[in-house]
C-alpha cells in the first residue's frame, strides 16, 4: 500500500468514527449551545493531507455521511453535498498551492471552512430562520476550528507526512 | 490522484464530476423525499450506521445505569423519596381511572359501542439525535419492518416528540417538534378554556403556540395538549404555558411553552401507528 492510499484509508476511518460520533454524541457535547461538527472538521483537516481533488472526494463523503444521517425535512440534501465538495476542492487547492502541511493553519481552516460551508448552504438552501442559522454557523465554527488543531494533529501522525501535494 | 501537465478544466474533472453528482443525489433524494422513502444510497448508509450508533448507545446507556449514580451520591436519597411520593399519588390516581375506564366499557357495553382496535405503540430506540444542529431530527431504529409510516406520532411517556417524515426498512426520521417544520394543534387542558392554537418549533427548547384569539382563555401554568385535529390523536401532553402576550398587531395572542419531553436526552421513543 503506497503512502497516499494508506493516508486516504486512514481519513475514510476518521470519518467513519466521526459520523457515529455525530449521530450519538455530538448532541450532547454542547459548549455554550454550540455542538461540533466532527464529520465536517475531519473533512476540513483531511483535505488538508490530499490533493485538490482528492480532497473534493473527501468532502463530498462527509457530506454524504452528514446529509444522509440528518436527512434534512423538505430540501437540503443536495446543498450538504455540493457546499462541502466545494469548501474542501478549495483547502486541498490552496494546501497544493500556498501553504503545505502547517498545523497553525488547521485551526483557520476549521473556522474560514465551516463559515463558508453554511454561506455556501444558506445560498444552495436560503433558511428560514436566519438567526438560528447564524447562530448555528458561529458557534459550529469556533467550536470546529478548536477541534481541528488536535484532529490535525492526530490524522497527520496516523496517516504521515504529506509528500505529494506538491504536484498537484 | 494527482494531476499532470493537463488544462484546468481537465484536471479537475472529478470535482467537477462530485458535483454535479451532487446535486443530482439532491434532486433524486428530495423527490424520494417528498414520497416519505428515503433515497437508495441515503438509505443504505444510514441503515449501515444505526448498526453502530445503536451499539454505542446501548454501551452508553449501560454505563449510564450501572455507573451513573456514583457522581449523584448522597442526591439520590432525597430524589427516591420524592420518587415513592409520586408512585402513591400515581397509584391513587390509576385506581381512579380504571374505575372510570371500567365505567366507561360499560355503558359502551349499554348502548351498543364497540371498542375500536387501537394497535399497540412501537418501541424504538433513538440512533442520531440531531446530527446536524441546523435541523432538530432524530433518527429511530425502527423502520417500516415494525409497520412504521410516514406522519407516525412519535412520544415517549412525557409527551409529545414529533412526527415521522421518512421512512426505510429498518429506520426511521423523526422531525422533532422543537424544529420549525414541526406543528401541531393544540388546546389548553382546562374543563373551561376553549382556547386552540398551533403550536410551532423554533429551535430553541421552548416551543411557541400561535393563532389564539385575543380574548383566548390561556394563563402562564396552563398544561398544553394536542387538539385532535390532523395525524395527531388528542390529549397527548405538549407542556407548560410559561408566558403569553399579544402578537405585534395586537390581534392574537402568542404563548410561550415549555415542553414536557427533554429533546436533549431522547433515547427511547413509542411510535403510535
Amino acid at each position: 500500500m503506497t503512502p497516499y492510499a494508506r493516508r486516504l484509508g486512514i481519513i475514510a476511518i476518521a470519518l467513519l468514527v466521526a459520523s457515529i460520533y455525530q449521530m450519538t454524541v455530538a448532541s450532547s457535547m454542547l459548549i455554550f449551545g454550540a455542538q461540533l461538527d466532527l464529520v465536517l472538521t475531519t473533512a476540513i483537516v483531511g483535505s488538508m493531507l490530499c490533493d485538490a481533488n482528492t480532497a473534493s472526494a473527501v468532502g463530498f463523503t462527509s457530506g454524504l455521511f452528514t446529509a444522509a444521517m440528518t436527512a434534512p425535512p423538505i430540501s437540503g440534501f443536495g446543498s450538504i453535498l455540493v457546499s462541502r465538495t466545494i469548501v474542501c476542492f478549495l483547502i486541498g487547492w490552496l494546501e497544493a498551492r500556498i501553504v503545505r502541511d502547517s498545523a497553525v493553519l488547521a485551526p483557520l481552516f476549521g473556522v474560514l471552512a465551516t463559515v463558508l460551508c453554511a454561506m455556501l448552504f444558506f445560498a444552495f438552501d436560503p433558511q428560514k430562520d436566519v438567526s438560528h442559522w447564524t447562530v448555528v454557523m458561529v458557534g459550529s465554527a469556533v467550536y470546529n476550528g478548536l477541534a481541528a488543531l488536535p484532529l490535525f494533529w492526530l490524522i497527520r501522525r496516523l496517516a504521515g507526512r504529506d509528500d505529494t501535494t506538491a504536484l498537484a | 490522484m494527482t494531476a499532470g501537465r493537463t488544462g484546468p478544466v481537465l484536471r479537475y474533472i472529478p470535482f467537477v464530476l462530485l458535483l454535479i453528482a451532487g446535486t443530482m443525489l439532491g434532486i433524486v433524494h428530495d423527490r424520494a423525499e417528498r414520497a416519505g422513502r428515503l433515497d437508495p444510497i441515503s438509505s443504505t448508509i444510514r441503515t449501515l450506521f444505526s448498526f453502530p450508533a445503536n451499539a454505542v448507545n446501548t454501551t452508553g446507556h449501560w454505563i449510564g445505569k450501572e455507573f451513573g449514580w456514583i457522581p449523584h451520591g448522597y442526591a439520590l436519597a432525597s430524589e427516591n423519596r420524592s420518587l415513592k411520593r409520586r408512585i402513591a399519588n400515581l397509584e391513587l390516581e390509576n385506581t381512579n381511572l380504571r374505575s372510570q375506564a371500567l365505567l366507561g366499557e360499560r355503558l359502551a357495553a349499554d348502548v351498543g359501542i364497540q371498542d375500536s382496535h387501537t394497535p399497540k405503540p412501537v418501541i424504538a430506540q433513538v440512533v442520531a439525535l440531531r446530527p446536524d444542529p441546523n435541523f432538530d431530527t432524530i433518527t429511530i431504529n425502527r423502520g417500516a419492518n415494525a409497520g412504521i409510516k410516514v406522519h407516525d406520532v412519535v412520544i415517549t411517556p412525557a409527551g409529545l416528540v414529533g412526527q415521522v417524515y421518512v421512512v426505510n426498512n429498518s429506520t426511521a426520521g423523526v422531525v422533532l417538534l422543537t424544529d420549525q417544520n414541526g406543528m401541531v394543534s393544540a388546546r389548553v387542558e382546562r374543563a373551561k378554556s376553549r382556547a386552540v392554537g398551533i403550536c410551532k418549533g423554533n429551535y430553541t427548547n421552548f416551543i411557541t403556540m400561535n393563532d389564539l384569539s385575543a380574548e383566548a382563555d390561556i394563563k402562564v401554568g396552563d398544561r398544553i395538549v394536542t387538539a385532535g385535529y390532523g395525524v395527531f390523536p388528542p390529549g397527548i401532553p405538549i407542556g407548560t404555558v410559561t408566558s403569553v402576550a399579544l402578537d405585534q398587531g395586537q390581534m392574537n395572542k402568542v404563548a410561550v411553552i415549555k415542553p414536557f419531553v427533554d429533546f436533549d436526552a431522547l433515547d427511547e421513543v413509542m411510535v403510535l401507528r
